[in-house]
Order: structure tokens, then C-alpha cells, then sequence
């Protein structure tokens, strides 16, 4: 009986998994042979909205000035231009860092100076949203440095009514620094260059990131604003646009470079943090996308809530080996095709990383060919994530519930020594 | 890198080609249990495992029947000095991972992860010792036709992961032959390998020695070979002299 | 003595293993592809680009006798041993530094100039002054500092640029980009993928001023049932149409085909998850965007910018964007009829043409 029951819970882990994987194995294929779809990206001469575009900050001595100054840089008509950093009770020279461009460049800086409220970014967000106008709200993290160009594409697809946020592609600029940087990238490429894209070309899903994207203000005010209790508001505001007939575009050209963890203990505190956010979206949103709202098609449903259940990935993959260990012991050896599944979803997809098929696939179509020689290493990676994303799961579900980890700023280190000042 | 469509030409070398390769592996089958065979004849008395080299029947589905070798060593169930040993070496594992810094984390969480299953073990044999059901000649049996799966299934997951790229024909082929032959040589040294640790540290180390160094290992292995060949060069196009469009050279490119 | 052998053969299998990882082992220790990627953002957009590169490498590489002498005749090298040629008054030193119409340096007019025709240019060239060039001729780039107007049949390769207005003549090719501080006018036949100016022309005749009608105030158009009212747009669910003169009040998102008949009207953006069809005189004040095809017919203005994710034909005289309100008009194939003006940029994908 126990045995009976332990193999048909096996069988609808490995059948969770194939789906996930058809799914990546779809994406891929989409990339490869699929009409590309980058509508808005030749949007070039337009009426431009004006724009308001917050960067959020706690701490960002190091990194803020770059960001400042690529904005001040940025092409797009000064008048419609707001910059908002957003300072959160920050403790270095960030503040004074902030006074100083806004003293030099008071029509376009207008720094927020938050004393008091709920930490964090999405608190921020909803904070400095709500005193400021613009047509279009566009976010960057404090370590990301825009080109020129970025503003005007981000700004584009919001032409199209139905538009209700957009997202570009992240880009790691400290690649070279160690095998977690270089195993990042690869993460990073599979992620947009596919997974995204893919999703962007079959009207799908993709999913808004929270920096090097934007949504238009309407479109936030209708969902009721940033939510504060949340730790992944990129997630929710996804799922609550889609879900109340919005759309969220991604532009694969519209590139920001980052800063990605150079360390693995940063990395393990970012994913848990994306792990605590988006199965907080999981619990709120699965049910309502599965009721297939009258403007979402089903792959669009399906495809949302397969997106919700990326982090649940990992768990069930343990859990889906603590089956095949128990059957073991009782003497039951899964069929080889089973056997076969868990192993290569060892190496398979958790959250926004790729299979090593889509890695490698992204890192063709950018042009990018000996990197992909470290594919083996994204095992380590891909364990480390594992590890990570199911004590977090746990807790969370068995432990803390959904809301219980505290609201604070967890951002990633900054490397960058100091900024232009 | 790839052209963008998905020609008849394409979908015949993403399809048949790779078809082609499984079935001439599966037909394979048979002449690689016997080499593996006088593989395993060969090492086994060098490592002193009693015991002959048996050959037994296997089949993949119903279609393909062949025979591969066998370890006909049985190994122990655990007695009290295995439980030191292996108990002792987890220990040892459990504070290296502890002691390990932050930049080995990645091998932290394998060796506490490879400890947790062999604690597994442990508590299985505290509880049920003589219900224990592998032995380590159907163990090494079994890994064979496991083996054999996985050879016949590389050329066909190929076929979906690599041959759509842009790569010429004969280094796909190349890749497939390489990962094939490599694996085909890599299964009998680890069954060698597992009977041997099994012999001396009993039944105990088996279900370790399955789940973290078994097939998982070949599956690393093949992903190198795709990574590695992931980065080899698209297959030459015959392209005009002069291709006019946006300018990348000449004294005016930007 | 086992115990040798077996640690000889995990060491075996140990270097077996990691055989195929050494060539990655080998890009980690020793990285031959670890830069960022090279994030698009320096030029993406911007058409001039080329063009003012260009400027600023001549402004290097021009020899410092010429600033004395600017209408001379000169043949030369620049600094860095690229052949040059400076043409004065007489054209006809052009002709003579031809081998068989082929142009092997990169040429500088000084004066206003007319060619006959047929020449290749195989580097760069620059006129100072107004140029007209003769049909059938080939030229890898050309900076206009004034106007510019290229013969029937010509072929730009790279790009082309002109600080006045620019006129490409019929059946001709445009590989690159082409860009106007004025007028671009294209006349039939031309194909081309980029261009961007004050304002993009179809055809030969002046057209009209586009039409500058009041805001719309109040819809006229009935909605189907299903019809749902989001924030800043109305959905409707299938095919619609809205009637000839008829209004609608607003930005529309349409999840079939939508059709608007002759002299309608809508005063917000649309948005239409199938085909677009807009017969003649319809307006639309804000943008278009498709996911398929987009066909207006006569006379029709789009306010602002029109994307298709397919076809785009722009029927006889519609405007795209205003003098005063920049617009783009994307796709993955354009046609553009006689009399079509877009106030900005045309941009396809596969191929635009006049026709």
C-alpha cells in the first residue's frame, strides 16, 4: 500500500518535471526556429511620455553616482525626464551623495528621503509612486548603469494600449571575476535570451523583474499600487497586470548591465529572497490564473502558473529523490525512464535558470561560443540553488508561513569602488 | 548559428541521423557486454574480488535482448567494524563540509548532501538489516542495463539539443561517437570500482554508491561533451564578397 | 596488493572523467570568452550615427593643406593611407580619376555638383554642397552637408546622409540606413529598410498638410456585448467594426480583426490582436500597433506611431505622426503609396518599398 502510494507520487514528480522541461525544451526550440517578436524596439521617433524613473536605495555610496550619471546621459527629452532615487534610511553617504546631484540638476533629480515606514524596495516604490506623476514609471536597481538609448525602448511598447509593464534584459558586467560570476551569466543569458523571449514570442508570460523595466502608471494605479508585503513586488505586480487584462512585454535589446553575487553566501540570501517572493505570488495567484480569467488564453494560464511554480521546482525535485531513495530501500527500483528523468533534472531548471540546453542555446544566439564550455560546472550552481530555494520552501511553508520573514532591505553587495564623484 | 528555419533538410539531421546513431548503438549492445565482459574479467581478480565474471540476459523493452556481464562477488551486510569505518569517513566528510570556507560551498552542500544519504543507510540497516533487497551481483547487473539506456537514449537527446544548430554534420556525429564511446568506457571501471568498495565495506556504502556516484556521474560526463561542443563553430557558408547593409568596417564604421 | 590496483584504477577513472571536462576546466582557469556581453544602447536608434562618424573621422584625417585651398582639386592619401579625392569646380576631374566608372577613393565635393551616372564609389562620399547624382549609380556611403538627390536606380550600400533634404530616385536601393535633417523623399520603386527625417515622402507630388481635427468628445459606436472598460482602454472580445463616421471615445484593444470604415473616427490608441484594416479618410489620433497586418486606406492619419508585427501598407496619402509630434511606423514588411508621409522614422524589418 505505502509502496503503491510512494510510486504514484513519484510518478507525478517526474511527471512535474517532463513538464518543465517540454516547457524549456519548447522555449529553445521557439528561439531557434520561432518567429522572433521585438515589436516596439524600432519605435524610434515618437511623442515621448513623460517618464519618472526610480532607483531605490539603501547604502549605495558605491554605486549610485555611476547610475545618476548614465540617467543625466540618458537620450530622452529633458522635460519629460524625472529622475527619482528613492533613499531609504541609508546609513552612508548616500543621502549626501543624492543632495548634491539633486542640488546640480534640480528639474531632473528629485531624490525621496524616506524617514519612516515599512524597509524595503517595494515600500519604497509604493511610497515615491504615489507623490510623483509620469505616464510611464520606469525602475533601475542602484548598481545598474543605462546606455543612452535604454529610456526611449523601455518607453516604447507603452504606445500600445495594452501594455502594461515592460522589461529588458540584464546583463552581468562582472563576469570574469569567478567561477560563480561566469556561472551566472550563463544563468542569466538562458534566462532572458530564451526563457524570456521565448515566452515574449509566443504570447506567453514574461515575467516584469523589477529593474531595466517599467509600468505605466495607470496600469499600477488599477492594480492598487505596489504591494509592501511582499518580498518578490516584480512577481505580484507580473500576475496582478496580467490577471486584470494587462500585458507585459520584454524587449531582448533593451540590455542594462549588473552586478551579479560574487560570493556564494550573497548568492544563496538572493535566492532566498526571490524564493520567499515568488511562492508568496504562487499562494496568492496560482488559484486565480487557473480559473483562466475570459482575456487570458489557456497556454497564457498555464503558462502563468507554471511560471508561479518555478521555485517550487526544487522541493519537489527532493522530494521527488527522497521517493526514489525510500522506494529503494523497499525494493522497488524505478523503471530506467524514471531514473533517467531525475537525473537529468539534477541539472535541470529552478526559477529564473535555465536548463543546460537553454543556457547553451543562449549562448550561441549571443554570439558568445567558449563560454559555454562551463556547462558541467552549472551543476554546482544548480545544487547550491537546489539547497537554497528548498530550505527556504520549507520553512516557508512548514516553518514561517507566507508573510512570516521579515520586510528589510536585502540587496545584493556591491563591488564597484565608490562612483564618479 | 542557426538559420532560422526548419528546413526539410533540417528536421531529416535532427530526426534520422540521430535515429540512425541509437539504433546502431542498440545493435551495439551485444558485441560491448562481451568487450565489457573481458573488461571486468581482466580487473576483477586484480582486485581480489572472489568470484567469477557472470554473463546474464537483459532486455531494453521488449525489442532488444542481449547479455552483459556481472559481478558474481556477494558483499556483506554490515558488521560492526563496516559501521566504524563508514560511520567514521561520514563523520570526517560531515566536518570537512563544516570546516570548508564560504568559496567551496558548492562542494559543502555535495559532501553533506552525499552524507545525508549515507546516513540514510544507516538508519535503514539500524532498523531492517537483513530486509536489505540488492545484492551486489544483480546491483551490478542492473547498472549495466541502466548503462545501456542511457547509451542508446544519447544519440536521440542529441538529436533535439544539438543537431538543430548550425554545426557541421561530421562534428555532430563526432560528439555523439566520443560521448557514446566514452561512457561505454566509463560504466565498467565504475561497476568495477562500486563492487569493490561494496565487497569490502559491505552493503552499507551501496545505496550511496548508487544514487551520488552511479549514473549521475555519466550525466556530468555527457554535459561536458555538450557544453564542449557547443562551442565549436558554425559550419561554413558560402557567403558573397561583399555583403552591403549596416557598415561594420571601413575607415567610416563607427 | 588489491588494494594497489584499486586505487590505481580510481585514479583511472578519476583522469577518465575529468577528461572530457578539461575543456572546461581549461576556459576557467584560462578565460578566452569572459567579457560582458557588448550591451546595445551606444547607437541603437539613433540612424546618424554612421554619418557623424564619418564626419569626425574626416575632420581627423583631412591633410592640413586642403584648409587653405577647400575648393581645390586634390588626389591624395588621408593620414591614415586612405586614397582621397577632392573635387573642385570641375567635375570632370572626377571622370579622370575613374577607372572605368569605378571611384577608388573616398571623394570629397566642394562645389555644387551634378554626375552624369553610372559611377561606383567604393569608398565614402562627401558633398559640401548640393549634389544631384546620375541614374544607375553605386555608392558604399554618401554625407550630404546640404541637399542630396540620387538618380534613378541608384544603390547605397551603407548609409546616407543629408543635413538638408535628401531624394532618392526611383527603382532605387537603399541596403543601409538613410537619414534627413529635412525631406526624405522616396520616389517609386525604392526599397529600403531605415529611414528617418523631419519627414519621410512616398512618391513625387507635394502632398497636403495633414488634417488638424479637435480632440474627440463623445463616442458615436455602439459595443458589442462582452465589451469590457479597463483603466485607459476598451476590449473587445473577436472581430469588430466600427462604421463608416462613426466615433470612438478613447483607446481600443480588439482581440480579433478590426475594421474601420471609411471617415471614422477614434480618439485614443488601438490595438488589434489580428488584422487592422482602415479604409479611406480614417483617423486615428493616437497609435496603431497589430500583431499581424495593417492595411489604411486613402487619406487616412495616424497620430502616432504605427507598428505591425507583419505587413504594414499605407494607402495613398496617409500620414503617420504630425510636424509637430514625431512618429514611427514599424514592421516587418512596409508599403508605402504615393503621397504617404511619416513625421520620423520608417523602419521594416525584412524590406519597406514605395509603390
Amino acid at each position: 500500500m505505502i509502496t503503491a502510494i510512494f510510486v504514484a507520487l513519484l510518478w507525478v514528480v517526474v511527471a512535474i518535471l517532463v513538464v518543465y522541461t517540454v516547457r524549456h525544451y519548447i522555449f529553445t526550440f521557439n528561439r531557434l526556429f520561432g518567429r522572433h517578436r521585438q515589436p516596439y524596439v524600432d519605435i524610434t521617433a515618437a511623442e515621448w511620455p513623460v517618464v519618472s524613473v526610480f532607483i531605490p536605495c539603501h547604502n549605495e555610496e558605491k554605486v549610485i553616482a555611476d547610475s545618476l550619471e548614465a540617467l543625466l546621459a540618458a537620450d530622452y527629452p529633458r522635460d519629460r525626464l524625472s529622475i527619482i532615487p528613492i533613499d531609504d534610511r541609508s546609513s552612508d553617504d548616500t543621502g549626501r551623495i543624492l543632495r548634491d546631484y539633486a542640488g546640480r540638476y534640480p528639474k531632473l533629480v528629485r531624490p525621496v528621503f524616506r524617514t519612516g515606514g515599512i524597509p524595503g524596495k517595494a515600500a519604497a516604490m509604493a511610497e515615491a509612486s504615489a507623490r510623483v506623476g509620469g505616464e510611464v514609471h520606469l525602475v533601475f536597481d542602484a548598481d545598474y548603469v543605462p546606455g543612452p538609448k535604454l529610456i526611449k525602448q523601455l518607453v516604447a511598447p507603452f504606445f500600445d494600449p495594452e501594455v502594461g509593464a515592460v522589461m529588458g534584459r540584464v546583463v552581468p558586467e562582472n563576469v570574469s571575476r569567478n567561477l560563480l560570476t561566469r556561472l551566472l551569466d550563463l544563468e542569466r543569458a538562458g534566462g532572458y535570451q530564451v526563457d524570456q523571449q521565448a515566452r515574449m514570442n509566443l504570447g506567453l508570460v514574461p515575467q516584469y523583474g523589477g529593474t531595466v523595466g517599467g509600468v505605466r502608471r495607470e496600469a499600477l494605479s488599477s492594480v492598487g499600487g505596489w504591494r509592501t508585503d511582499t518580498l518578490a513586488e516584480d512577481t505580484d505586480m507580473t500576475f496582478r497586470l496580467v490577471l486584470n487584462g494587462w500585458q507585459v512585454v520584454y524587449q531582448n535589446r533593451s540590455e542594462c548591465y549588473e552586478e551579479v553575487p560574487e560570493n556564494w553566501p550573497t548568492r544563496i540570501r538572493q535566492i532566498r529572497r526571490w524564493t520567499h517572493g515568488h511562492n508568496q505570488a504562487l499562494g496568492r495567484y496560482v488559484g486565480r490564473i487557473l480559473k483562466k480569467p475570459a482575456h487570458l488564453s489557456w497556454l497564457q494560464a498555464l503558462d502563468g502558473a507554471l511560471l508561479l511554480g518555478v521555485f517550487a521546482v526544487g522541493p519537489i525535485l527532493l522530494f521527488g529523490w527522497m521517493l526514489a531513495l525510500a522506494l529503494y530501500y523497499m525494493g522497488y527500483q524505478p523503471p530506467a525512464t524514471i531514473f533517467m528523468v531525475l537525473l537529468v533534472s539534477a541539472f535541470s531548471t529552478l526559477g529564473n535558470f535555465a536548463a543546460f540546453f537553454e543556457v547553451a542555446t543562449a549562448t550561441r544566439l549571443d554570439g558568445s561560443r567558449n563560454r559555454v564550455r562551463l556547462l558541467p560546472f552549472l551543476f554546482f550552481g544548480f545544487l547550491v540553488s537546489l539547497m537554497a530555494v528548498s530550505q527556504e520552501s520549507i520553512l516557508q511553508f512548514v516553518g514561517r508561513g507566507f508573510g512570516g520573514r521579515t520586510i528589510k532591505w536585502d540587496k545584493t553587495e556591491r563591488y564597484r569602488n565608490g562612483g564618479t564623484q | 548559428m542557426v538559420s532560422g528555419r526548419l528546413t526539410p533538410s533540417r528536421m531529416l539531421s535532427m530526426v534520422v541521423v540521430p535515429v540512425l546513431l541509437s539504433s546502431i548503438v542498440a545493435l551495439g549492445l551485444r558485441p560491448l557486454g562481451s568487450i565489457w565482459r573481458l573488461m571486468l574479467e581482466w580487473i576483477v581478480p586484480r582486485l581480489g574480488l572472489p568470484g567469477e565474471v557472470g554473463f546474464a540476459s537483459v532486455s531494453l523493452g521488449s525489442l532488444l535482448t542481449f547479455y552483459m556481464p556481472h559481478v558474481t562477488t556477494h558483499a556483506p551486510l554490515p558488521g560492526v567494524w563496516h559501521y566504524w569505518v563508514v560511520g567514521g569517513a561520514c563523520a570526517v566528510v560531515l566536518a570537512v563540509s563544516l570546516l570548508l570556507p564560504p568559496r567551496f560551498t558548492p562542494l559543502r552542500y555535495f559532501l553533506r548532501f552525499a552524507t545525508l544519504v549515507q546516513l540514510s543507510t544507516f538508519l535503514y540497516f539500524a532498523i531492517r538489516p537483513h530486509a536489505f533487497p540488492y545484492a551486489l551481483p544483480q546491483y551490478t547487473l542492473g547498472f549495466f542495463e541502466a548503462g545501456c539506456a542511457l547509451l542508446v537514449l544519447i544519440p536521440l537527446v542529441l538529436g533535439l539539443t544539438y543537431f538543430p544548430f548550425d554545426i557541421a554534420l561530421w562534428r555532430k556525429v563526432a560528439l555523439t561517437v566520443m560521448a557514446v564511446l566514452h561512457i561505454a568506457i566509463l560504466l565498467p571501471l565504475q561497476v568495477a570500482l562500486h563492487a569493490y568498495v561494496v565487497f569490502h565495506l559491505s552493503l552499507l556504502a551501496l545505496p550511496a554508491l548508487f544514487f551520488i556516484w552511479g549514473l549521475l556521474l555519466e550525466v556530468f560526463v555527457f554535459v561536458a561533451f555538450y557544453g564542449w561542443g557547443m562551442s565549436w563553430p558554425d559550419a561554413p557558408l558560402e557567403t558573397p564578397g561583399f555583403i552591403p547593409g549596416e557598415s561594420t568596417s571601413g575607415p567610416s564604421a563607427p | 596488493m588489491s588494494a594497489a590496483f584499486f586505487a590505481l584504477l580510481l585514479a583511472a577513472t578519476a583522469l577518465w572523467i575529468i577528461l572530457p571536462l578539461v575543456p572546461a576546466i581549461g576556459e576557467l582557469l584560462r578565460p578566452t570568452d569572459a567579457d560582458p556581453l557588448n550591451a546595445v544602447g551606444s547607437d541603437s536608434g539613433d540612424l546618424t550615427v554612421f554619418a557623424d562618424g564619418f564626419r569626425d573621422y574626416l575632420a581627423r584625417q583631412l591633410p592640413l593643406a586642403l584648409l587653405d585651398t577647400p575648393h581645390a582639386e586634390y588626389t591624395g592619401r588621408l593620414s591614415d593611407g586612405t586614397p582621397f579625392l577632392q573635387v573642385g569646380e570641375r567635375s570632370a576631374f572626377l571622370r579622370e580619376a575613374a577607372n572605368e566608372g569605378t571611384i577608388a577613393s573616398l571623394v570629397v565635393t566642394t562645389t555644387p555638383t551634378t554626375l552624369p551616372g553610372g559611377e561606383v564609389f567604393l569608398l565614402e562620399l562627401l558633398a559640401r554642397e548640393t549634389m544631384h547624382g546620375g541614374a544607375d549609380a553605386v555608392y558604399r556611403a554618401v554625407l550630404a552637408e546640404m541637399d542630396l538627390s540620387l538618380g534613378e536606380r541608384s544603390s547605397v550600400l551603407r548609409w546616407v546622409h543629408a543635413a538638408g533634404n535628401l531624394s532618392i530616385g526611383r527603382a532605387s536601393v537603399l541596403f543601409g540606413r538613410a537619414s534627413a535633417l529635412g525631406d526624405v523623399r522616396l520616389h517609386q520603386g525604392v526599397t529600403f529598410r531605415r529611414v528617418r527625417a523631419a519627414r519621410v515622402i512616398a512618391g513625387a507630388a507635394e502632398p497636403g498638410a495633414p488634417r488638424m481635427l479637435p480632440p474627440v468628445v463623445q463616442g458615436t459606436v455602439k459595443f458589442p456585448a462582452g465589451t469590457t472598460r479597463e483603466r485607459t482602454y476598451t476590449r473587445i472580445t473577436g472581430d469588430f467594426t466600427v462604421p463608416s463616421g462613426g466615433a470612438v471615445l478613447g483607446s481600443l484593444v480588439v482581440t480579433g480583426t478590426l475594421t474601420v470604415e471609411r471617415g471614422a473616427r477614434i480618439g485614443g490608441s488601438v490595438k488589434t490582436h489580428r488584422d487592422c484594416v482602415l479604409e479611406g479618410d480614417v483617423v486615428i489620433d493616437g497609435s496603431l500597433v497589430s500583431r499581424r497586418d495593417v492595411t489604411t486606406g486613402d487619406g487616412c492619419a495616424i497620430g502616432g506611431s504605427l507598428v505591425a508585427e507583419r505587413a504594414a501598407t499605407l494607402g495613398a496619402g496617409t500620414t503617420v505622426g504630425t510636424p509637430t509630434s514625431q512618429a514611427s511606423v514599424a514592421a516587418e514588411r512596409i508599403a508605402l503609396h504615393d503621397g504617404v508621409q511619416v513625421f520620423g522614422a520608417v523602419t521594416a524589418v525584412v524590406e519597406a518599398r514605395t509603390v
